[in-house]
């Protein structure tokens, strides 16, 4: 099953919604004067195909569409925040092996509404396909990290970087023109230390795709927020930001330290390296905000297989980061938390097994999940060895 | 000259023990914006046993400075023996734990000029100070909502907006109200004012450029929460007996006049157990900070919540006396009916112009003679205008005016789901999570 991926504004729609050879249906982006403000997915069926786009859009759109729209209609101002001063940012892109996203993630950012400086890391590279990439861009910055693991990646760019706000998005990303600046303007409060944006799927011509999408992908709704500790579980970070779409403020790092380099992509604890990193800017006491109108479009892994591994690697990153909190920080909320997860987890096991029907997916996501989990402690202690000794 | 030059406003700071902050407040007034017009400052120290008074003759400062003791009365009474001593015919009350910004003392006279029958409000937001701890937290996010809510174009006030904190009120507004109540000595003294301000009809203006920083995180702890629930619980019933119309809008009236018997059999407990009060506070904070430190957040709020209740209705129970029984007996007031209706057919501008015009507590609102909801009515709040007319409806369930307006704008086959409805205004996590789980299984097998 595959589905386009499209990004309309509600006043400016075609006449219908051409459906190529293949696609069973069309997730879109709806934006109300330019600013993304909801979602809505379309299928193709015979008795929806027959009405007017506009009308099979504006049945499908969620709550926070119709809060936007109604709010226009009655020309009430949306409470967001302003664009005031703006702080000075570097946009931080840390890959490895991936010219081509490489490419296109740069080629995004170059097209934005606000230039910014613009840094690569090249995390422990094996070719020089990254460079060549880079080069392109006359005023893009290069910068080789050895060291293999996306944390140490973000590490060096927490050292390289003078601006007051590092902007993270991933190499497979694509940004919006307004991306940057949507970030940026919600760090007024001086007790926000990141801020998260939506990140929508950039395609979805892969099964693989649509099944992360349909399991939740990087969804985190298209409403703001401020979250702080008390809004939000610290190790339920993840709900606030994700690395994929994360501004952070430099000047955090002073006080919670830098990124654990036994954590996220290139370790043996496979992801986390953002959740740890915003868990702790919440345990410290300081907030993370959710804007979604700092947009991006993220491109899924392809296999299923790797979305498979991607599911493990969660709930694994998930549990070392419990272990972490637990063993080195003396934590013990991360005994309730764990007991949580179980509470959840076992019915989530059993429901999966009785089931035969699995949907589109040909692996079992409750059983993959905790295999991650019952891999994490260890394979995070091995990391954190390795980071200590490597 | 016999008499010194008057000055523009006069400044009133209550308080008690805190002669470091309260230097602060003084060098900050010392230093505000070139032009602001000449002040004077009454410091009423009261029940001081820290040097407060000596710190305060001895300061050094670019205005007239006045001393007025107090022998522990509380801030209210301590109010208005500073108003006695002021020379000005504009009041600005400011607590000794909110430090001004440079244009705040500018900003309230700038208000008034500009209109001087008002109630002005100053911001004082807290201090952005980070803590990991969530009772800072939540105590954080009151404030920051509270005032945000104030600077919302649109907003309609209420009593509840008026906090002295950061107030200024002419002389003659002043006089007219007979200033604080004395029987309000420890709590909602200035929820109370407000209730007296709004019942004579003066208006209240936000002034978002008074600003000033609250250092609650020196002031405030949950131990003091306990304590203030217990004032609160008697200042309520105060509240209630001094203003019965006030009933549906405190939590004491809605509990203890409830039918059944639950009511007197939580007195006749409350009124016994006066003795354990003590025991209570310090145990139930020992055991809430150690449930925190085990991360147990639902737990926490499970044991805080009944301690909170508790000491309010002890605060009550001691306000009452003997008079419980006659004022659970006391029947609330009944609702009204809405005093008038719009039709929103001729367009909201029309329907804007009218609220202005009528000015009702409350209104039904139509379209087409269809209700698509009611703008409620509350005691002690501004009564509609045309201009609240627009947020309200966003608000307060305007959503049958949604879907005639998608109608009206789209045709017939281009209205909200349902699904989409129940979800305005919810902005949950999973929830919405599962609103977008929905988004896809609609219309797929």
């Amino acid at each position: 099953m595959t589905l386009a991926v499209l990004d309309w504004d509600i006043d400016h729609l075609p006449e219908r919604l051409e459906a190529q050879a293949g696609e069973e249906g069309a997730v879109v982006l709806l934006r109300i004067d330019g600013k993304p403000c909801g979602q809505a997915v379309l299928w193709h069926r015979p008795e929806e195909s027959s009405l007017p786009l506009r009308d099979r859009l504006l049945r499908a759109a969620g709550s926070s569409f119709w809060e936007r729209w109604l709010e226009r209609e009655l020309g009430v101002p949306h409470a967001d925040s302003a664009f005031g001063q703006l702080p000075s940012a570097t946009v931080v892109v840390c890959t490895r092996e991936r010219p081509d996203d490489l490419e296109r993630c740069l080629e995004a950012l170059s097209a934005m509404t606000d230039r910014a400086e613009v840094m690569v890391i090249d995390n422990a590279p094996v070719t020089d396909g990254t460079r060549l990439v880079v080069e392109r861009f006359s005023d893009v910055r290069y910068v080789l990290e050895p060291r293999k693991g996306l944390d140490n990646a973000r590490n060096a760019a927490l050292k390289l970087a003078a601006s007051e706000v590092i902007a993270f998005i991933d190499d497979d990303a694509v940004a919006d023109p307004l991306w940057l600046r949507n970030l940026l303007r919600n760090f007024e409060d001086p007790l926000v230390m990141a801020v998260g944006g939506l990140t929508m799927a950039l395609t979805l011509e892969a099964p693989a795709q649509v099944a992360f999408q349909r399991l939740g992908g990087f969804t985190r709704g298209f409403k703001h927020q401020v979250y702080d500790a008390s809004t939000v579980d610290p190790f339920d970070a993840w709900q606030a930001a994700a690395g994929v779409n994360l501004a952070i403020r430099r000047s955090v790092a002073d006080v919670i330290g830098p990124f654990d380099p036994a954590l996220d992509a290139g370790t043996l604890s496979c992801a986390g390296g953002d959740t740890d990193y915003c868990r702790r800017i919440l345990s410290a006491g300081y907030r993370i905000v959710y804007d979604p109108q700092a947009l991006n479009w993220h491109r899924h892994r392809r296999s299923m297989e790797e979305l498979r591994q991607q599911i493990f690697g969660y709930e694994c990153a998930f549990f070392a980061i419990l272990t972490k909190a637990l063993l080195f920080e003396g934590d013990l909320r991360a005994i309730g938390r764990t007991l949580k997860w179980l509470r959840h987890q076992i019915p989530a096991v059993l429901r999966s097994l009785r089931r035969c029907n699995r949907g589109d997916l040909p692996f079992n996501v409750a059983l993959a999940q905790t295999r991650g989990a019952l891999a994490g402690p260890l394979r995070y202690l091995r990391a954190r060895w390795r980071a200590g000794h490597g | 000259m016999a008499e010194a030059t008057r000055v523009a406003v006069s400044i009133i700071i209550p308080s008690h023990n805190r002669r470091a902050l309260l230097r602060r407040v003084l060098e900050a007034l010392a230093t505000q914006d070139p032009g602001t017009p000449s002040f004077e400052v009454i410091v009423v120290a009261d029940g001081c046993r820290d040097g407060t008074e000596a710190m305060v003759l001895g300061h050094d400062a670019p205005f007239p400075i006045r001393l007025a003791v107090c022998p522990g009365v509380g801030p209210s009474v301590a109010r208005n023996s500073g108003v006695e001593r002021a020379s000005a015919d504009l009041f600005l009350f400011l607590d000794d734990d909110v430090i001004p910004t440079r244009g705040l003392v500018a900003a309230h006279v700038a208000a008034h000029l500009d209109d001087p029958g008002r109630a002005v409000l100053g911001p004082y937001p807290p201090e952005p100070v980070a803590s990991p701890d969530s009772f800072r937290q939540n105590v954080q996010r009151w404030w920051t909502a509270h005032f945000d809510e104030l600077a919302r174009p649109g907003h309609r006030f209420s009593y509840f907006d008026l906090m002295t904190g950061n107030l200024s009120l002419s002389r003659a507004i002043w006089n007219e109200i007979g200033g604080l109540d004395p029987q309000f000595a420890r709590a909602r003294e200035d929820l109370e004012l407000g209730v007296r301000l709004m019942k004579r009809g003066i208006r209240f203006y936000y002034a978002g450029s008074a600003l000033g920083w609250h250092q609650e995180h020196l002031t405030s702890s949950p131990k003091s929460v306990l304590h203030r629930a217990r004032e609160e619980g008697r200042s309520d019933v105060l509240m209630a007996l001094k203003h019965p119309d006030m009933a549906p809008m405190l939590r004491v009236c809605r509990n203890v006049r409830r039918k059944g018997r639950r009511p007197a059999l939580k007195f006749a407990v409350l009124r016994r157990t006066g003795f354990l009060d003590g025991a209570a506070i310090a145990i139930g904070q020992r055991l809430i900070r150690l449930i925190e430190r085990l991360g147990l957040p639902s737990l926490r709020e499970a044991i805080e919540r009944p301690l909170r209740e508790y000491c309010y209705f002890r605060g009550a129970a001691e306000a009452l006396g003997g008079g419980w029984d006659d004022f659970a007996a006391t029947p609330m007031p009944p609702k009204s009916s809405p005093d008038t209706e719009i039709d929103l057919t001729g367009g909201i501008d029309a329907a804007e112009r009218t609220l202005t015009e009528l000015r009702p507590a409350s209104v039904r609102v139509l379209f087409d003679g269809e209700e698509m909801c009611i703008l409620p009515a509350f005691p002690a709040t501004e009564p509609w205008s045309g201009h609240h007319l627009r947020s309200a409806l966003v608000r307060h369930g305007g959503w049958p005016f949604a879907h005639v307006l998608a109608k009206r704008r789209y045709g017939d086959m281009a209205t909200p789901s349902q699904a989409a409805i129940r979800m305005i205004g919810v902005s949950d996590f999973v929830v919405q999570l599962d609103e977008a789980r929905r988004q896809w299984e609609r219309g797929h097998g």
